[in-house]
């Protein structure tokens, strides 16, 4: 019953989704609609269990006095207050997400929007400052692959600028022609070369051509790049990764691979 | 400007700030700006789940067929709203792990449901949704006649991305030493990752700043602007 009956239910699901597929005609024709509605309903049951987890930690917490025990009382206080909001809204409008105009707005909405909103964008804005000193870290030019993953996203990050694309432009020729000269004169001195000619081409070509030019040649070298070598890539693994995931959902279906079953 | 939306401005500003903080180091306005946000994303998707899946893809769904059913004799609508019976009952099911572990393990039953769902669906929308669509927008023209007035620089691009596309999935394959002519193929691979990664990386650092440019903009425009608006107002 704990294994076995688990085991047949996710046969059946695997095998009757896959089947289900080939047959349009009704009752499987919507069979596949209806299971996805049936997914969502059992996550709004699972988000009882997060919630759960979520008050029973925090509490724990406060009542065992931990170091920075505040915080809960914060998260909690947060968590029951937006509740409260979202149940109060609903109530009164018959929707939480009671949006007329900022003017006219919901307590629920409210909450959305002055401090979910900002603390999302925010936090994602913040990633900014550690993308920039993580790539300090790994993109030190160290190695072939190092400077080539470095120059993509130094030409793509011009592409995508709005102002200051000459500048730029002659810092990636600088920095070209630095690797250049760093790999000539240490270890790879072909590579110094090619390195350092792309650099001194760039430098040459942003000298001589007209600031509006580069400006307007930069966005297709970026577009070029996304859509050319970064596709193929992308392509490439992204095949990889499909073909292994049918791979394990066959190996699922079948019964073979069981971890799910080892969390209860 | 109600005073509503000037405390919301001002709300905004100060957890805007209190993120922002942490570029100096991590502090305790930094924290309390992190917990509240853990706090109110949690109670944002319950309530969003509430009223979107469980009131008007569960409750009025059942609601609506069994009235059609009592009101027209439908008997689809007493299907339907039977059928809804079984995800709410796996649903409790899930629940079982509350009780402990005498009879938690009925919990298996529905994530067994899911991961069967999930796995059925792996096969089905992984082929077509992505193998099939990604290996058809790789087979493009290879050779493109210069006197045909076609563009010869698209040539070299889709030339490339078999190139790209080959070598990429050829580095991956490891059931072979990469040695002579995989490790020759495996090498262009890896060169083709690089760029790739690198772009995007490139395209991310440029959203995020675009982001970090809105907040700003935020900061600078809509909080102080819009209380001196508000003061002027008064």
């Amino acid at each position: 019953m704990k294994r076995r009956v688990p085991l047949i239910i996710t046969f059946l699901m695997g095998v009757l989704m896959v089947v289900t597929f080939f047959i349009p005609r009704e009752p499987f024709g919507s069979f596949e609609q209806r299971m996805l509605v049936w997914f969502s309903i059992l996550g709004g049951f699972t988000l009882l269990l997060g919630l759960d987890s979520l008050v029973k930690h925090h509490f724990r917490r406060i009542i065992r006095k931990r170091k920075d025990s505040f915080y809960s009382i914060v998260t909690l206080v947060s968590l029951f207050g937006t509740l409260a909001a979202g149940i109060v809204t609903w109530a009164k409008y018959g929707t939480p997400l009671e949006f007329a105009s900022l003017e006219q707005i919901g307590s629920f909405y409210w909450v959305y929007w002055w401090i979910m909103v900002p603390l999302q964008s925010t936090v994602f804005a913040l990633l900014a400052f550690f993308i920039a000193s993580a790539a300090y870290r790994a993109f030190r030019a160290r190695t072939f692959d190092a400077t080539l993953l470095l120059v993509a996203a130094i030409l793509v990050m011009i592409g995508k600028m709005t102002m200051g694309v000459v500048p730029a432009a002659l810092i990636l020729a600088v920095f070209l022609v630095a690797a250049g000269v760093y790999r000539f004169f240490v270890r790879e001195p072909v590579l110094g070369i090619i390195f350092g000619s792309i650099g001194v081409a760039l430098g040459v070509l942003v000298i001589i051509f007209p600031a509006a030019k580069i400006a307007q040649i930069a966005p297709q070298v970026q577009e070029w790049i996304m859509s050319v070598p970064q596709m193929a890539a992308r392509r490439g693994i992204l095949i990889g990764v499909t073909l292994g995931a049918v791979a394990m959902s066959i190996r699922i279906i079948l019964g073979i691979e069981r971890t799910y079953l080892s969390s209860t | 400007m109600s005073f509503a939306n000037l405390l919301g401005l001002w709300v905004a500003a100060t957890l805007t700030i209190a993120i922002l903080s942490f570029l100096y180091r991590d502090n305790p306005l930094y924290k309390f700006a992190e917990h509240v946000y853990v706090g109110v994303s949690a109670a944002y998707f319950i309530i969003y789940s509430a009223k979107f899946t469980m009131e008007l893809q569960l409750i009025n769904e059942f609601k609506s067929n069994l009235e059609a059913y009592l009101q027209q004799g439908s008997t689809s609508g007493l299907v339907e709203a039977l059928l809804l019976i079984i995800p709410t009952i796996l649903g409790i099911l899930m629940l079982t792990r509350w009780v402990g572990p005498k009879i938690g393990w009925i919990s298996r039953w529905p994530i067994a449901f899911t991961i069967g769902l999930g796995a059925g669906l792996g096969i089905t929308g992984g082929i077509q949704g992505v193998l099939l669509p990604q290996v058809q927008a790789t087979i493009e023209p290879l050779w493109v006649s210069p006197f045909s007035g076609a563009n010869l620089w698209a040539a070299v691009g889709s030339l490339l991305m078999i190139l790209g596309v080959v070598s990429t999935l050829i580095y991956f394959y490891f059931s072979r030493p990469h040695r002579g002519f995989i490790g020759v193929v495996s090498r262009i691979g890896i060169i083709f990752i690089m760029v790739s990664f690198g772009a995007a990386f490139g395209a991310t650092v440029m959203a995020r700043v675009s982001l970090l440019i809105g907040r700003l903009y935020f900061l600078v425009n809509e909080w102080i602007g819009g209380t001196i608006d508000f003061i002027q107002a008064l």
